[in-house]
């Protein structure tokens, strides 16, 4: 059994909260220094990495590159600011590609 | 209709129809694979959306509960009541195999440590004979609870809650993503082979016995026409033989 390490990344409002429950909060705006802190991490052992849907909708390289690599785990939260709907946009988008139209939506 | 630039002869046709075979199989199997893909998917896509649902609804509370500590305490207090933990969180983490696909499995790490971490920093509390449940979600909050009011509580606690379900939903996200991948991966072969491939296979292998019958009917009837020369040649020295023999035995 491994054992991963967790981060959140996102805006200091946001996140701050998950310090107090133990995980490694990084506090920042910018989704280029995101996603440089992402790169950071991956290599530093840490499996789990949840991002704030607003930093991630902002660069959608982020995501991209992520969802495709075996590891780190880049799981978006939504921010204090609301989803923005980032994330449902995402797994609509995966399942339009895996097959072939978006039956989620369809559904609503 | 594209055929292949290859020798039409014999060896190319056995080398393409093995090729064809080994095609139809692999096609066959890949479809397979695809079909087994999308059942898997389908079924925890669905997973992966209400987990989502609720995820963001638990961080909603949380949200509303930082706002509601941001507005009765100052930003310092709440930031160094937070920064007085220690960041010592992790997960364990497996890897599992779906359909071939590695994906990773996390959990949360044995409550036996969170409780003996519990019992290290609230051992006062526990003497003091308070309610058992009560102290062992108490004992969760990094700092102490003198200067720093209920509402930030709140807000830890309703974190707390949401995160097996975010673990959750990070194992779910995650096989979805890869299950993604996998399938479009697989849906682009399954296609190459089907549209392309193996109806290319099929022509050149055509073409190529249209040739090979071609070339047998040129050859026999180069033949024939061999044979028909030959025989001009032997009837035409037979007849001089002949009105050889009749002039000589006329004059004679």
């Amino acid at each position: 059994m491994k054992v991963g390490k967790v981060a959140v990344i996102g805006d200091a409002d946001s996140v701050l909260g998950f310090r107090g429950i133990g995980i490694t909060v990084f506090a920042m705006s910018d989704p280029k220094e995101a996603s440089k802190k992402i790169e950071e991490l991956s290599r530093d052992n840490y499996q789990l990495i949840f991002l704030t849907e607003n930093l991630a909708a902002q660069d959608p390289e982020i995501m991209k590159t992520y969802n495709e690599m075996k590891e780190p785990t880049v799981i978006l939260i939504p921010s204090n600011k609301g989803g923005a709907n980032y994330a449902s946009s995402l797994l609509s988008d995966s399942v339009k590609r895996a097959v072939g139209l978006d039956f989620l939506n369809i559904d609503n | 209709m594209a055929v292949m630039r290859v020798n039409p002869n014999r060896m190319e046709l056995l080398r393409l129809r093995q090729q064809l075979n080994v095609a139809r199989r692999g096609h066959k199997l890949l479809k397979d694979k695809r079909d087994e893909l999308m059942r898997q998917f389908l079924a925890i896509v669905k997973k992966n959306k209400a987990l989502r649902d609720e995820v963001e609804e638990l961080l909603t509370v949380y949200n509303q509960a930082m706002i509601l500590a941001r507005a009765v305490m100052p930003e310092q207090v709440i930031e160094s009541a937070l920064y007085a933990g220690h960041d010592n969180f992790y997960v364990q983490m497996k890897t599992k195999n779906v359909m071939s696909v590695t994906v990773p499995e996390f959990s949360l790490p044995a409550t036996g440590d969170l409780k003996k971490a519990a019992k290290n920093t609230n051992t006062e509390q526990q003497s003091n004979g308070v309610d058992q449940d009560k102290s062992q979600q108490k004992t969760l909050l990094p700092y102490g609870l003198s200067g720093v009011s209920g509402e930030l509580d709140q807000a830890i606690l309703a974190l707390q809650q949401a995160l097996p379900a975010m673990i959750e939903l990070a194992n779910i996200e995650k096989t979805t993503q890869l299950l993604a991948n996998e399938i479009s991966k697989t849906r682009r072969r399954v296609n190459s082979l089907e549209h392309r491939m193996i109806p290319d296979l099929e022509d050149t292998i055509r073409s190529i016995t249209m040739k090979m019958e071609e070339n047998e009917r040129a050859n026999t009837t180069r033949l024939m026409k061999v044979k028909d020369m030959i025989l001009e040649k032997e009837i035409l020295e037979r007849r001089q033989r002949n009105e050889k023999l009749e002039y000589q035995t006329n004059n004679q």
